[in-house]
């Protein structure tokens, strides 16, 4: 037998026995139950993920805004950047002196007159100059500083007071995020903080549940739960400490294979039900950064795209893909991240 | 029964049509319209079911697949970045709800190969007895790849897209799982 008569043979066979699954379906019955299934799947907080997956089509501001929030959620992590000046000499890249973890409040007067993030007037365009951010259930208050070119974004159905997540988005000069209707785009930075048992054991797999929620109480056993994911793999573990309080970083990989739908898949939710998925650039390698930090007992998550290059979401909103995008926006992210200081509430 | 069968077939043919093009029908659906979705379902669940049981080889367990592959589709559907690639989209997600389905119940309880041969030319059962058997041998992944080329007929270029590999890549992946499968035989 030839290999065509082979390949006949094969099609010919396969073909009769998948058509024997085939069976006649009433069409909105079964839309009608995915749709009703789904409801109940996505939960009451479907937020970040869906925020990223509406913008694509969707023409309403709302679509907008969520995609916006998801985006910025991704970049909140992005420490690869602050490994020169953050990492403690146990991390083994730093060089510069050991920082302490010794968490006591910068001066205040420093800081007099910051803008409050979770000022819900501020909902586009953030005006250079100092913010305070105070996550719900936390007792501390994080200050950094920002400059021009800055959006803030919440998920959708919560807000800026109650979100427990907070994402600052650059403005990439597409269509610029002057608005929630116009945002496109998909880089920056975000802080938040894990629920808990909400890591998934597979990101690829939400049936598989999640993690025992101890993994979520420390920076330690966080960055060991990150660190187990086959399709996610670590590309490095390092020692941090920012604004004097010491951590991880863990920096991911996303595996192609993942990604079968194109909106990556969820590492993990915030105690909200905010799903974290991952923006990665459509050149160089698709990496994400996770910073976390103990601080008065909690974790706090900082979530960033430190990479130069345009990011498939933005190719997605018609941006003209560019390896050398947000080359300078990395200055200004890693600017921001150093300005960071935490003090207790 | 039979006239049942072929009303459900020919409202599921008049809801497609019906719908306009498959692009603005994913726009719509993307949008929350019900009706757009119902299209997109009359337009794609056959081969959804085709290339699942392909993966499966458990009618039941291909369909259940497919079921779950459409809840995933209607919570993701607003990321798709390209409307016109919803025919792959959806068929990447029904393979992999399958495979998904298969591993799991694989875990928990003893999934027959259910694919038998009850048709066919009888000159050609024995064959198509091994062959069959073979194919039962394979990885869920290689059946996908079989799947998408020899039933749904995808081209060298789609199934690189499907598997994020070159078309030459692809071509020779498939080139030595047909010699595999081919020398299997032989030896049977």
């Amino acid at each position: 037998m030839t290999e065509n008569d082979f390949e006949q043979r094969l099609a010919r066979l396969m073909r009769l026995q998948s058509e024997s699954a085939v069976e006649p379906v009433d069409a909105r019955k079964v839309a009608e139950f995915a749709i009703a299934n789904a409801q109940r799947r996505r939960g009451p907080f479907h937020g970040l993920r869906r925020m990223l997956q509406m913008t694509v089509h969707g023409p309403s501001a709302r679509r907008y805004g969520l995609t916006a929030a998801g985006v910025v959620l991704v970049l909140g992590v992005g420490a690869a950047f602050l490994a020169p000046r953050l990492i403690t000499p146990a991390g083994g890249t730093g060089g510069s002196p050991s920082p302490q973890p010794s968490p006591t409040a910068s001066p205040s007067h420093a800081f007099l007159g910051a803008f409050a993030l979770t000022d819900e007037s501020l909902a586009t365009n953030l005006p250079a100059g100092n913010y305070i951010l105070d996550l719900p259930d936390t007792r501390y208050r994080i200050h950094f500083a920002l400059p021009e070119g800055w959006w803030h974004y919440w998920p959708e159905g919560t807000t800026a007071t109650a979100s427990d997540v907070h994402a600052l988005i650059v403005n990439n000069g597409v269509d610029g995020a002057i608005n929630h209707t116009r945002l496109r785009s998909a880089w920056g930075m975000a802080f938040t903080v894990v629920g808990y048992g909400r890591i998934r054991n597979d990101p690829c797999d939400s049936s598989a549940g999640s993690m025992d929620g101890g993994f979520s109480t420390n920076a330690e056993s966080l960055a060991e739960a990150f660190s187990s994911w086959a399709e996610y793999p670590v590309e490095s573990i390092t020692d941090v400490v920012i604004a004097g309080y010491a951590g991880k970083r863990v920096e991911l990989r996303r595996e192609a294979r993942c990604d079968l739908y194109g909106l990556g898949d969820t590492l993990f939710e915030t105690p909200d039900g905010h799903e974290f998925t991952m923006q990665v650039p459509s050149s160089g390698p698709p990496v994400n950064q996770f910073t976390f930090l103990d601080v008065n007992g909690s974790v706090l998550v900082i979530w960033t795209t430190d990479y130069p290059g345009s990011t498939t979401y933005e190719e997605a909103h018609g941006a003209s893909p560019d390896p050398q995008a947000h080359v300078e926006d990395q200055a200004a992210l890693h600017a921001i991240l150093d300005s960071i200081y935490i003090t207790q509430r | 029964v039979d006239i049942d069968r072929f009303d459900a077939v020919a409202d599921m043919k008049h809801i497609a049509l019906g719908a306009g093009e498959p692009s603005s029908v994913v726009a719509r659906a993307a949008a929350g319209d019900h009706d757009a979705f119902t299209s997109l379902v009359a337009m794609y669940h056959a081969d959804m079911t085709r290339l699942a049981a392909a993966i499966g080889r458990n009618p039941d367990l291909a369909r259940d697949a497919v079921q779950n592959a459409w809840q995933l589709a209607w919570l993701r559907l607003s990321g798709l970045r390209d409307e016109t690639k919803i025919r792959p989209w959806l068929l990447s997600i029904a393979a992999n709800e399958t495979r998904l389905l298969l591993r799991r119940r694989r875990a928990t309880e003893d999934i027959a190969d259910q694919f038998i041969l009850e048709l066919g030319d009888p000159a050609h059962h024995v064959d198509d007895l091994d062959l069959n058997a073979a194919l039962g041998r394979l990885d869920p992944h290689e059946r996908e790849l079989l799947g998408l080329r020899y039933v749904l007929g995808y081209t060298s270029v789609e199934l690189a897209e499907h598997f994020s590999l070159t078309p030459e890549g692809v071509r020779s992946r498939l080139k030595r799982l047909i010699d595999r499968l081919r020398q299997e035989l032989s030896h049977d």
